[in-house]
């Protein structure tokens, strides 16, 4: 039986809902999920001591409610995560700097996860993995801030470019005062200066496919490509056959030409479709879409493009290792295809691409 | 259209011939297609390899096409196709190139300096710098604002460093000292006003819109002590004033909603959206009660928070920009981003006939400074 010191704690992530037949609705808010029961007037009336304040014993003081059936609807409860451990938080074993910064996360994923080891565990996942990023402009440095802010520590960034005064239009770290400064010391002194408990390697270097990538990506765990010169998908098929070859993994991010807004895609070697599974895919679809050769010369300052798009492919980007870092089998599941954002009408399209059984690379071919 | 003038095929534009003599035209800003046959192929080719001439240097070499190379410049122009060179090297040069080029996939050449200026020109009112509000000020400010006005009372804590544009060294500043210190680092001389309060009631709303006549949009980022209480305290004093308002999401208990969008009179206001929802909530529902409960600690991951400013930026852009080839899409309709299949869906509304805070108020027009 339940000891009377025992106070029930409502998980914070969930709404409690009832009417006048005696319908309690419990409703998750981050995953929107759903648990409905019918209870006896009296428990519905419980449910609002249930703020970790109120001991089993005030409870049934207060209330006309019998020990046993108290005790029965808490246990219920806790087995759907309703109630939980109060002093969950506490029990996570980060520093408290670490741990106030990304204490709305740790509690987004409690919500995810309604275990506490579970939530640890991830986070330290996701404060131990080493990230590199290759292109480190529009799309490259709002992955950047965005992993910064989500406990990530560890970076390596790679871009050979210097900041420009028409990347006010574009870069989250933009200011001024960088203008004519390199794109990868200008990042370092900024983040320096605003989380000191972050480590950035950064590497002036331009990706091409004569780059040793052994030497360059070392140890780290996860490449995110943004560098969209030469051209993002020779060096995303590099880099794909890469970490096929090292069992790594691999974003490849969109923001440029005609995916500004893409949502990007992950390469899990062997198990989600690689860079050439996408090439042979797209190679066969668009086999007769070829654009006629165009008048202009120089078109690179003729192209478009919009902070917002960047922000969005970025974020998207951030909420797809997000989940894989949570959930990596159900995120596989719905991680075979492309999806692009349309400003137009705020639609996405999405496109299935499955993985290649026939890829030279990744398959049985 | 003025035959003297030199065109060219707009670079980020695709021609692909398809069969049949139709060819895609492709606008990879916004990957919007036309499809469009050509009897004559002297035309496609005169598009196709267009890098600088006139109707009247074409016509010097087909003068029996004439009036079909006007009306064909004509149409491409309209639809964003081919742009004027003059206006595009000017483009070219300017910092904000990437905005106007992308604007200029809805706005035919001469358009796309008026309504750049028009967005430069904004004074815009943001509520909340929170998660989603301090990048949506200074995205905006990053897509050519000029003007705003930020209202918020907190400092920040270290709790915000996971979501806003906040880091550890800001840690006890004003959220508005951090967000105006980030606008002024762009560059550019913008007009910061700075606004230490909370709004708590449609009075507070007021004084300000009385006191700052000029303000173009007003975004709701606050979410304390709710985002329902927010919006309607800001969407009721927006109405009276015909102040277009855009509702952005993406906080608390609103994890990844988006919109809607308000253009007073023209669009579904809160206040009707609010009466279709209760109308349209399932009857045993009504009685439905939720249970009240203080100091909630609620979760957030900076993904979400940033796809939400994403939303308000693109509208806000829109709205600014002021021309009608560039209409705001979260109008009558709220959307919600789905953190598990990222994807978005959206509910439709419509205005409502016996809303009291479209029909029996009238306020002259508001108009631009």
């Amino acid at each position: 039986m339940l000891s009377l010191e025992y106070k029930p704690f409502l998980n914070e992530g969930v709404d409690v809902y009832y009417d006048d037949n005696n319908l309690v609705t419990f409703v998750f808010l981050s995953t929107r999920k759903r648990i409905q029961v019918s209870a006896k007037k009296h428990l519905i009336k419980v449910l609002s001591y249930f703020d970790g304040n109120n001991t089993v014993e005030d409870i049934l003081k207060a209330e006309s409610v019998e020990r046993e059936e108290l005790h029965y609807f808490i246990q219920y409860l806790e087995s759907k995560n309703i109630l939980i451990d109060m002093k969950w938080f506490l029990k996570i074993p980060f520093d408290t700097n670490y741990k106030e910064k990304v204490k709305k996360q740790l509690f987004f994923l409690m919500d995810m996860l309604s275990s506490c080891d579970d939530v640890y565990k991830i986070q330290n996942k996701i404060k131990s993995t080493h990230v590199a990023i290759f292109g480190i402009g529009a799309v490259g440095g709002w992955i950047l801030v965005e992993l910064v802010k989500m406990g990530f520590e560890r970076f390596k960034i790679i871009d050979h470019d210097i900041t420009r005064s028409s990347d006010i239009s574009r870069h989250t770290f933009f200011s001024d005062s960088n203008v004519g400064i390199g794109k990868v010391p200008a990042i370092i002194k900024t983040i320096e200066n605003i989380d000191s408990n972050v480590s950035i390697e950064g590497i002036e270097h331009n990706l091409t496919t004569e780059t040793n990538l052994d030497k360059l990506i070392g140890d780290v765990d996860i490449i995110i490509n943004c560098a969209e010169e030469p051209y993002i998908g020779y060096t995303s098929i590099y880099l794909s056959r890469y970490v096929v070859k090292n069992n790594k993994l691999l974003f490849v991010a969109g923001g440029f030409d005609a995916h500004l807004a893409s949502l990007g895609e992950m390469i899990v070697p062997y198990v989600t479709p690689c860079s050439d599974c996408y090439n042979n895919y797209f190679t066969k679809a668009l086999k007769d879409w070829k654009p006629s050769k165009h008048p202009v010369e120089y078109r690179g300052k003729g192209m478009g493009g919009l902070i917002s798009l960047n922000i969005f492919s970025a974020s998207t980007a951030c909420l797809s290792i997000l989940k894989y870092f949570i959930a990596p089998d159900e995120f596989i599941k719905s991680a075979n295809g492309r999806g692009e954002f349309k400003f137009d009408d705020y639609s996405i399209d999405s496109f299935t691409v499955k993985k290649d059984p026939g890829c030279r690379v990744c398959g049985n071919g | 259209m003025d035959n003297s003038i030199a065109y060219r095929l707009r670079p980020s534009v695709s021609i692909i011939p398809i069969e049949n003599s139709f060819y895609e035209f492709f606008q990879s800003n916004t990957r919007r297609v036309k499809h469009l046959k050509f009897l004559d192929d002297n035309l496609i080719n005169s598009i196709s390899n267009l890098s600088g001439e006139s109707i009247q240097s074409i016509v010097r070499t087909h003068p029996q096409l004439k009036n079909e190379l006007e009306s064909l410049f004509t149409a491409l122009y309209n639809w964003c196709l081919i742009e004027d060179t003059d206006i595009a090297s000017k483009i070219e040069s300017h910092d904000f190139r990437r905005v106007l080029n992308f604007i200029a996939d809805y706005l035919p050449s001469h358009e796309v300096f008026p309504a750049f200026e028009n967005i430069q020109n904004s004074t815009v009112l943001v509520v909340g710098l929170g998660g989603v509000g301090s990048w949506v000020a200074s995205g905006l400010a990053q897509s050519g604002v000029k003007r705003f006005i930020l209202c918020d009372s907190d400092i920040v804590e270290r709790d915000n460093l996971n979501r806003a544009l906040f880091f550890e060294n800001d840690v006890g500043k004003s959220k508005i000292d951090v967000v105006a210190d980030k606008l002024n680092s762009l560059g550019g001389n913008i007009d910061v006003i700075k606004i230490y309060s909370m709004l708590e009631g449609k009075s507070d709303v007021v004084r300000i819109l009385d006191k700052y006549v000029n303000i173009d949009l007003v975004i709701n980022c606050a979410d304390y002590p709710s985002v329902d209480k927010t919006s309607e305290i800001i969407g009721e004093a927006c109405m009276e004033y015909n102040i277009p308002h855009v509702i952005s999401g993406g906080y608390n208990l609103h994890l990844s909603l988006i919109g809607p969008t308000i253009i007073p009179n023209k669009t579904a206001c809160y206040k009707c959206i609010d009466m279709e929802l209760t109308s349209k909530m399932p009857d045993d529902f009504k009685f439905v009660k939720k249970l009240y409960r203080k100091n909630r600690n609620i979760g957030n991951v900076a993904p979400l928070a940033g796809i939400s400013a994403s939303f308000s930026i693109n509208e806000a852009v829109r709205i600014l920009s002021d021309n009608n080839k560039l209409t705001p899409q979260m109008t009558n309709k709220r959307g919600e981003f789905n953190f598990l299949t990222s994807q978005v869906s959206y509910t439709h509304y419509e205005k409502n006939k016996n809303c009291s805070w479209c029909s029996n108020k009238y306020m002259p027009e508001h108009t631009k400074a």
